[in-house]
């Protein structure tokens, strides 16, 4: 769920899609302004939710580390401040939008030294599954063809 | 076994674990930390650092399933040996051991999750397929295991049939007393099998069940190869299938009982070594002797019924139909899910004339016997199977059906054993 919204939000805002043509000068329609708020709050809620479920399912909760709420924090931050910042939250709006660069900066750092590693990782460890056990036949996939 | 061991082989609740060898505690623990550091490879470490602790594999393990006690989340068997990663070898180790971010490893650590890596887990892959990062906890819990083995920590019942298979050839026995069990079959269906031709083009293993209990499946295997004229033979210097390297975790043996088969093969100029219906011994066979050959194996590696199915297909022999008699047949992990075998079976079954019932879980997604894994053969792990087994118990009885089929020996004895306790 918030994987959607993460992916709808970042590519579908107008302010994003500026920020990435003065990247890279590539661009794309955006998504009209209020439709994002409405799908940020869905995303803010299914995270809530995640950290809501962790807390209390038995199996999650003894199996949860430091790293998986502060991985929560650190993807939550960007997306409250994102929505202050759509919001004119605060007196001086470049205060509010400064504070949220801010956080996708702390995403970014912490992105390599924690779980959200898994958004590169999990193509690497589902491939593995496939090919590396059959070296006698080579034929990748565990599937028997006779 | 030490009075350490003794003090915690009676009916204390808490900690329950058996400990081989004479050993400091401190050399358990290294010997176990040495054998988890040199598991450690890329594929590990893919694996562990792609956990997102979503726990989904607990609804996949048949033991959480059962019990409901989180405990049992396939994920969290590994805890110990996560740890090691961590702290040892991991991209931040180093960082981690300064400031002691991680716990060190210990061995009560170990001792506790003896029962977690040997009783409560049947390495059957349903969590692996599961795993939305595709991580395959199956095989880090045997990873895991090469660990406990170092370290000493294996179930007693089931350390003692790996040491049979070390020290006498075989958990059925010796060379000597395999050849007395072919004598007595022979006699018993006035069949004859070779054994220990020089050359031969097929080489047959066995396991110690059908030599122990089901000789009719031993002779079927010598009326089909005498129909269809088979160049064959068993070998007394490599008769047994099964690996209880493979299971117990000890990691020299596994590749001495796979080499054992593969040589010998080899040295009898076979085209073809054909493995009995059992589910560990084509994982360890087909799938890992490769890894100790140093490369494609020059004979194939068939189970049985992929061998059956081959002789169905072209012609060689000729099965009776039951009639649309109804049956159901149960997937073993290692063979379906962990083997790939899918198809075969099912083309058997539709060439017996069974009408086939498949159970609410079956295929990739069957339920595990309970007994695979060396737990079958861990006697203290019983009265935890048996909660297990009802589960695939109530999965059969609700289809309905009057033939039960499965193609793995360890999953009939499985089944057989528990048909006693439980009826």
């Amino acid at each position: 769920m918030f994987h959607i919204g993460f992916v709808v939000v970042f590519l579908g805002l107008g302010a994003h899609i500026t920020f990435i043509k003065g990247l890279t000068g590539l661009s794309s329609h955006n998504l009209p302004t209020n439709l994002i708020v409405v799908v940020g709050v869905i995303t803010l809620a299914s995270l809530v939710a995640a950290l809501v479920r962790r807390l209390i399912n038995p199996v999650q909760r003894l199996i949860s580390t430091f790293d998986d709420y502060s991985t929560w924090l650190v993807t939550v931050l960007p997306l409250v401040t994102g929505l202050a910042a759509a919001a004119h939250f605060g007196e001086h709006y470049e205060n509010t939008l400064a504070v949220h660069i801010l956080s996708v900066e702390l995403f970014l750092i912490w992105l390599p030294f924690s779980k959200l590693m898994h958004m590169v990782l999990f193509v690497f460890s589902r491939g593995m599954d496939r090919g590396t056990h059959d070296t006698s036949r080579c034929e990748g996939l565990r599937r028997v063809y006779v | 076994m030490n009075d350490k061991a003794l003090a915690n082989t009676g009916n204390s609740a808490t900690a329950r674990f058996d400990l081989q060898r004479d050993m400091s505690d401190d050399e358990r623990l290294r010997h176990a930390r040495q054998a988890f550091a040199g598991d450690f490879d890329s594929e590990i470490a893919t694996y562990i650092s792609a956990c997102v602790h979503c726990g989904l594999c607990a609804e996949a393990c048949h033991f959480y399933e059962v019990t409901g006690d989180p405990k049992y989340t396939p994920i969290h068997k590994l805890d110990p040996f996560k740890k090691a990663y961590r702290r040892e070898v991991g991209p931040f180790a180093p960082i981690i051991r300064t400031f002691g971010l991680v716990p060190s490893m210990t061995l009560a650590d170990l001792e506790e999750w003896e029962v977690l890596i040997y009783d409560s887990c049947t390495m059957c892959g349903r969590c692996t397929l599961i795993c939305p990062m595709g991580i395959d906890i199956a095989e880090l819990v045997k990873n895991a295991r090469h660990g406990m083995y170092e370290a000493g920590l294996v179930p007693e019942r089931l350390e003692n049939i790996t040491r049979n298979a070390e020290n006498r050839h075989s958990p059925f026995g010796t060379k000597e007393d395999f050849t007395k069990a072919i004598q007595t079959i022979e006699k018993e269906f006035g069949i004859a099998i070779p054994v220990d031709k020089p050359k031969a083009d097929i080489l047959v293993t066995v396991t110690p069940g059908d030599l122990e209990e089901d000789h009719a499946s031993v002779a079927g295997v010598a009326r089909i190869m005498e129909k269809i004229g088979a160049d064959w033979t068993y070998s007394s210097d490599a008769f047994e299938a099964t690996n209880f390297g493979f299971l117990s975790g000890n990691l020299p043996l596994q590749r001495d009982l796979t080499m054992r088969i593969i040589d010998k093969a080899v040295e009898i100029g076979a085209s073809t070594l054909l493995l009995p219906e059992c589910g560990h011994a084509y994982g360890a066979a087909r799938w890992e002797a490769a890894e100790w050959y140093g490369g494609p194996t020059p004979v194939s590696v068939l189970h049985m019924v992929e061998f059956l199915d081959k002789l169905i297909a072209d012609g060689q022999i000729t099965v009776k139909s039951v009639g649309g008699k109804t049956a159901t047949y149960h997937d073993p992990c290692q063979i379906i899910r962990r083997g790939g075998l899918e198809a075969a079976p099912h083309r058997i079954l539709d060439a017996l004339g069974y009408d086939l019932h498949e159970m609410e879980d079956h295929g990739s997604f069957s339920y595990c016997c309970g007994g695979g894994g060396g737990v079958l053969a861990n006697a203290r792990a019983e009265p935890l199977r048996l909660k297990v087994f009802d589960l695939k118990r109530s999965q059969v009885e609700a289809t309905g059906v009057e033939h039960f089929v499965t193609s793995c020996g360890q999953c009939r004895l499985s089944f057989n054993k528990a048909g006693k306790t439980r009826n």
